[in-house]
């Protein structure tokens, strides 16, 4: 569904590259994670893709239409959800869903149910200047569901909303993906694209450093280990072994042989640590 | 295929119209300038004397000569029955536009005004007052009265006051057009239009209606408020239609190139002086200078609605007139619309 290859994007037109030699695709039904630190080219790729940036070496190709010439007839195939609120403070909230809904040449769905799905039904009426920062972000989320799209651009879908607002976005984000839908999604929130993702991409000053499933990365790249808790001499103690070192191994087993065992939980890396340990970057800097 | 395909173009175009009317229509600034023509148009009408008509009213005293009053009747509004000169004067400084007219001794008359009244009409009656002196002469048979244009055919403030609330309320929508893009930018909604399937072209024209609607409206309405209700309206459609070209190029202008507001207004105020040098020059200078106001499209509707107002500019001079502001819009937009085409980007 998505194709690029070889992109590069210099915003000063020069050789300074937001982004270098990116090359990826995305099958249909399938969620790419684009993970990196702020700055890294996330959202600088989004914005090629959706026709936002133009197009200035490479080729892209999103759901069959060439992007170095965007054909406004895409727009009714794809769904682009911003990372920052952009909806209009003077309209109501149904009013911002409708002027965009009658927009599409495409059947699209009731504003009215995909404000529900948010929870946003009781202040469908409500200008969205009033609105809280949550609300807005729920409110520019939904927008990019009403012409329920083949491909859905989702920049940092969850960043800033409390963990309850976040769960239930990623709970519709995965409704989608499980109902065919092709997810191009930016974040730098290792638990999100873990959770979401079939695929991750690393990120870093502009240059995929690696792509593969959070599954094969964990398996690749992390050092799998288990946290016992046990007591010893009357006292409880904490130790943690790595199932790859063998003499780390023999340890394991000779605590559970001989200790009393209180707790005992596998511990894998997190995408975060691979992050770090394969690109040398924090992902939150 | 075809049909809807132009069906769906003049939808959305219309829809990006109604946002933005919409949104005009809860924002108390966008709303103001909605309404200041017509509120403008009202206080201009108050403050000129006798704006709304051109009536000749007079007023004499109860022992007046019953055959002036009947003479003057056939002319003017007489007002009759005022006790004495006091109470002429008294009745006089009133503010509405009056003139006293008391007879003397020798057969001559005197007419006592504020000095405020509508320029021409103290012509007009002394125009009338020597007609009746000279109809009273034995053997005169009664003079023939015709009454011709006497300089102004309407008070000049009037008459230039309406041709400059008209042009310079033109600027209007495209300040509107400025604030909704301001508008846009500021919360980036720019971009979220962008992401959906509707052209630019299409995105552009929807927010330009209002900037060269509303000026006709406001045209039209501050037109009548100040008694205009027989000129040419076809003709004022015309000059306002392309001085509006103007004003859209630039509120786009303003719009993509204002980060918020306030600076977007000021954008726009800069372009007054402009507009307002155009007019003045056109009443005040010399007919032999107004070479230099050439390069103004605002000169040239302005001379093309006085015309209008006058009833004297005729569809040769209209369309002569319209041909060279839309010229020198062109021009604007040579000059502007890499900047436009950049900031919607």
């Amino acid at each position: 569904m998505i194709n690029v290859d070889d992109l590069w994007h210099s915003y000063s037109h020069d050789k300074d590259y937001a982004l270098k030699n990116v090359s990826f695709e995305i099958s249909k039904g399938e969620a790419l994670g684009f993970l990196g630190p702020s700055g890294a080219g996330k959202s600088t790729t989004q914005g090629i893709l959706t026709g936002l940036l133009p197009l200035q070496k490479g080729k892209a190709v999103v759901g069959g239409y060439d992007i170095s010439k965007p054909a406004r007839e895409m727009f009714n195939r794809i769904g682009v959800s911003f990372e920052q609120s952009n909806v209009y403070g003077k309209l109501t909230a149904l009013e911002n869903l409708e002027f965009y809904r009658k927009l599409f040449d495409v059947p699209t769905a009731d504003p009215r149910s995909l404000l529900k799905w948010v929870g946003l039904e009781k202040v469908i009426n409500k200008r969205a200047e009033e609105f809280s920062k949550g609300m807005k972000h729920r409110l520019t989320f939904v927008r990019s569901m009403l012409n329920d799209p083949d491909i859905w651009f989702l920049d940092e879908p969850t960043t800033g909303l409390d963990p309850a607002i976040a769960g239930q976005i990623k709970d519709i984000i995965k409704e989608k993906k499980a109902g065919g839908t092709t997810i191009f999604l930016t974040t730098h929130n290792m638990y999100v694209a873990d959770e979401i993702c079939d695929r991750v991409a690393f990120i870093v000053d502009g240059e995929i450093k690696l792509i593969d499933s959070p599954r094969n990365l964990k398996i690749k790249y992390g050092e799998r280990l288990v946290d016992v808790e046990f007591i010893d001499e009357g006292s409880l103690q904490q130790a943690s072994f790595s199932l790859k070192d063998e003499k780390e191994r023999n340890a394991l087993l000779d605590v559970i042989n001989t200790k009393k065992i209180e707790t005992m939980h596998t511990r894998e890396a997190t995408l975060e640590q691979i992050f770090i340990r394969v690109t040398g970057r924090e992902l939150a800097a | 295929m075809e049909k809807n395909r132009t069906r769906s173009f003049f939808k959305k175009i219309l829809l990006v119209t109604a946002r933005d009317v919409k949104v005009d229509l809860r924002q108390a600034m966008a709303l103001y300038m909605l309404l200041a023509p017509f509120l403008l148009a009202l206080i201009l009408r108050a403050f000129i004397p006798a704006a709304g008509n051109t009536t000749l009213n007079t007023a004499i005293i109860k022992d007046a000569d019953t055959a002036l009053i009947l003479y003057l009747e056939q002319y003017a509004s007489v007002e009759k029955g005022l006790e004495d000169e006091d109470a002429l004067k008294s009745r006089i400084s009133k503010t509405d536009d009056i003139f006293g007219v008391i007879g003397e001794a020798d057969g001559s008359f005197r007419i006592i005004e504020q000095g405020n009244e509508t320029e021409g009409s103290r012509q007009l009656l002394e125009f009338l007052l020597a007609g009746y002196s000279s109809a009273s002469l034995p053997g005169a048979g009664g003079a023939e009265i015709k009454i011709s244009e006497l300089g102004w055919k309407v008070s000049p403030l009037r008459q230039y006051g309406a041709s400059f609330l008209v042009l310079f309320m033109s600027m209007i929508g495209g300040m509107l057009i400025a604030l909704n893009l301001i508008e846009e930018k500021m919360y980036n909604t720019i971009a979220a239009l962008n992401v959906a399937p509707i052209a630019k072209s299409h995105i552009v024209t929807g927010k330009a209606i209002p900037g060269f609607i509303l000026p006709v409206i406001h045209g039209f309405g501050t037109l009548l408020i100040l008694g205009y209700s027989s000129v040419d309206f076809a003709k004022v459609t015309v000059v306002l239609l392309s001085v509006a070209m103007i004003s859209v190029i630039i509120g786009f202008t303003a719009g993509v190139t204002s980060s918020e507001p306030i600076s977007g207004i000021a954008s726009m105020k800069s372009v007054f002086i402009p507009i307002a040098a155009s007019i003045f020059g056109a009443i005040f200078l010399n007919e032999k200078w107004h070479v230099l106001l050439f390069w103004s499209p605002y000169y040239w509707a302005f001379k093309s609605m006085d015309g209008i107002l006058l009833q004297t500019a005729g569809w040769a001079e209209i369309i002569r007139n319209t041909t060279i502001i839309l010229a020198l819009a062109c021009i604007v937009f040579i000059l502007l619309g890499k900047k436009i085409r950049r900031g919607l980007a």
